[in-house]
């Protein structure tokens, strides 16, 4: 074709072939495609889907994703892909080229681009195609011939078998109904006492008597390539450059897959159901109780005991006698015996106490806090106050130690006795003393000895109180504000 | 990976067969030259396909452009 021709060709009939959708006359179109085509790669993207280039729209799915290919290739400067892109290009081409010179038999280009080698069908000469098709024309022949014997003559057709059934017509009817029965079955049974005088192939002769011979899968191929005037399936095809997809593709799905989430999906799950399941309560209690300043321990048999609710007047202490109170609540065993029944409380149950304790700490309104924490300094202070010290000044220490006392347990609306708080803040004031430190570790230091002194103390402030539980939320109280000392 | 524009005008605004042709040359594609190919009611060998194609549209973009061309020819499947 000159150049000429072509162009004078296209020239005239431009605007006809746009409107028939010729791609060719969309190039020569100005101004109709640049602007799509002089583009990133998504913008080619979008101009594909927009639709809006006659150009574009002109080429089918498999030129479209072989542009972009190429698009992303060049984009991206990967001269080692631009080298395989044009490698390809070269083999397509020579591959659309050969299929053209042959065309006679018309191969569908398509089927030419599905191997970027030159394909084994281009290899399949057209005669050699021709005879394949010549040939399943005469089985096909031979089949219907045989078929149309069946039908006409059947006893013939049956006589003709290893049978030997040569007997009457009636017979060999009810033979063939016999083979007819077995062909019908679902799995041949080559053992089975009504096949074994069949030969498998009469009987597929005879049950199927219009079975076309099925073609190689080279004919098929073939026959798949020779469709004039008919497109190809699509889903049989494969882009000219698909292992480019290939490459691109694969790397990047297994950085983005969480393996493990694949391959255990319930991994998670059941990581959550542990955190569920444990015991948070206890983990709280544990941290408490490393921040407790003080062995809470002597209270832990208390705890283990429920809130107490009711005004049961057997708890309260008796009238002014410490040591009454303390037999009448059954205190009265030594030390040793109750650090012994202590030792014997599981771990995790007392813990959950603390924890309980630290939730009723955080009960607490704001300024029953700071008054907890002003008890403590002035007990402190109370204990730092030397012997020489006026008396008057220790006086008022302990008057307004004791008026706070007073206020707070009257805020948690706790029942008192004015000498019990008496009691221990003396107590409190002696030991500070004695040890020259803050309260918080002198309570601490005190129940670590687990003295007779020690119950004392706590008797003393325990029934201080009317009830033994609400002290002991006290004393918890008081032990957690002492750690901020 | 800019080579020098190989197409010249042959005064239609269209590039010359011999242009298209050392633009091939230039990528190594002078097996292409000689491969005919049809579709979509044109037929003829590659060089002569991008013949058809406006000088202005491939050189805007080059060598993008002529790729791009050049590919969707060879790899076109067709509209019906």
């Amino acid at each position: 074709m000159a150049q000429a021709e072509a162009l004078t060709g296209l020239d005239l009939e431009v605007n006809q072939a746009i409107e028939s959708g010729n791609y060719l006359a969309g190039l020569s179109q100005p101004d109709n495609h640049p602007q799509f085509l002089n583009v990133t790669t998504s913008e080619f993207d979008q101009a594909v889907a927009k639709g809006e280039c006659p150009f574009l729209n002109g080429l089918g799915n498999t030129a479209i994703e072989a542009m972009r290919e190429s698009y992303q290739i060049i984009e991206q400067g990967d001269l080692k892909g631009f080298k395989s892109l044009i490698d390809n290009l070269a083999e397509s081409a020579k591959q659309k080229s050969l299929s053209n010179e042959g065309s006679k038999a018309q191969i569908d280009p398509i089927v030419r681009l599905q191997t970027n080698k030159v394909s084994d069908t281009m290899t399949v000469k057209p005669s050699k195609i021709k005879q394949e098709l010549i040939d399943i024309g005469h089985r096909q022949a031979e089949i219907d011939h045989l078929s149309h014997k069946i039908s006409d003559e059947p006893s013939k057709i049956i006589g003709s078998s290893e049978q030997k059934l040569t007997a009457k017509p009636n017979q060999a009817n009810e033979q063939l109904k016999k083979t007819m029965d077995i062909s019908k079955r679902p799995m041949q049974q080559p053992n089975g006492p009504n096949v074994a005088k069949t030969k498998p192939k009469e009987e597929s002769s005879i049950s199927k008597p219009n079975l076309i011979a099925k073609p190689t899968s080279k004919v098929k191929e073939q026959l798949g390539a020779i469709r004039p005037n008919s497109k190809p399936a699509k889903q049989n095809f494969q882009p000219a450059f698909s292992w480019l997809k290939q490459i691109a593709v694969k790397p990047i799905a297994n950085v983005f897959k969480p393996k493990i989430l694949i391959e255990k999906p319930d991994l998670l799950e059941k990581s959550i159901d542990i955190n569920l399941a444990s015991p948070m309560t206890a983990e709280a209690a544990e941290v408490a109780s490393d921040n407790l300043p003080i062995d809470l321990s002597f209270n832990q048999k208390e705890w283990l005991v429920e809130p107490y609710q009711s005004t049961d007047e057997t708890h309260l202490a008796p009238e002014g006698d410490l040591t009454s109170a303390i037999k009448a609540d059954s205190l009265d065993a030594t030390a040793e015996q109750e650090a012994a029944y202590i030792v014997s409380l599981e771990e995790n149950q007392v813990k959950v106490k603390i924890g309980e304790l630290i939730e009723t700490i955080e009960d607490l309104e704001p300024n029953q806090s700071e008054l907890l924490l002003d008890i403590n300094t002035s007990l402190n202070r109370l204990g730092i106050l030397k012997e020489d010290d006026p008396v008057d000044e220790k006086a008022d220490e302990v008057s307004l130690v004791e008026a706070k006392i007073k206020h707070l347990f009257n805020s948690l609306k706790l029942d008192y006795k004015e000498e019990d708080i008496k009691q221990f803040i003396v107590l409190c004031q002696n030991k500070v003393a004695q040890t020259k430190k803050g309260l918080s570790v002198d309570i601490v230091d005190l129940e670590k000895l687990g003295t007779h002194e020690a119950k004392k103390f706590k008797n003393s402030f325990i029934y201080g109180v009317s009830s033994r539980n609400q002290a002991y939320l006290l004393v918890g109280r008081l032990a957690i504000n002492f750690k901020f000392n | 990976m800019n080579p020098e524009i190989p197409f010249v005008d042959n005064g239609s605004g269209y590039p010359t067969l011999e242009s298209v042709n050392n633009a091939l040359d230039v990528f190594g594609l002078s097996s292409v030259k000689d491969v005919d190919t049809s579709f979509r009611g044109e037929e003829g060998n590659v060089p002569e396909l991008i013949t058809k194609c406006k000088i202005e549209h491939l050189t805007k973009d080059w060598p993008k452009m002529f790729m791009s061309y050049l590919v969707a020819i060879v790899s076109e499947e067709g509209k019906s």
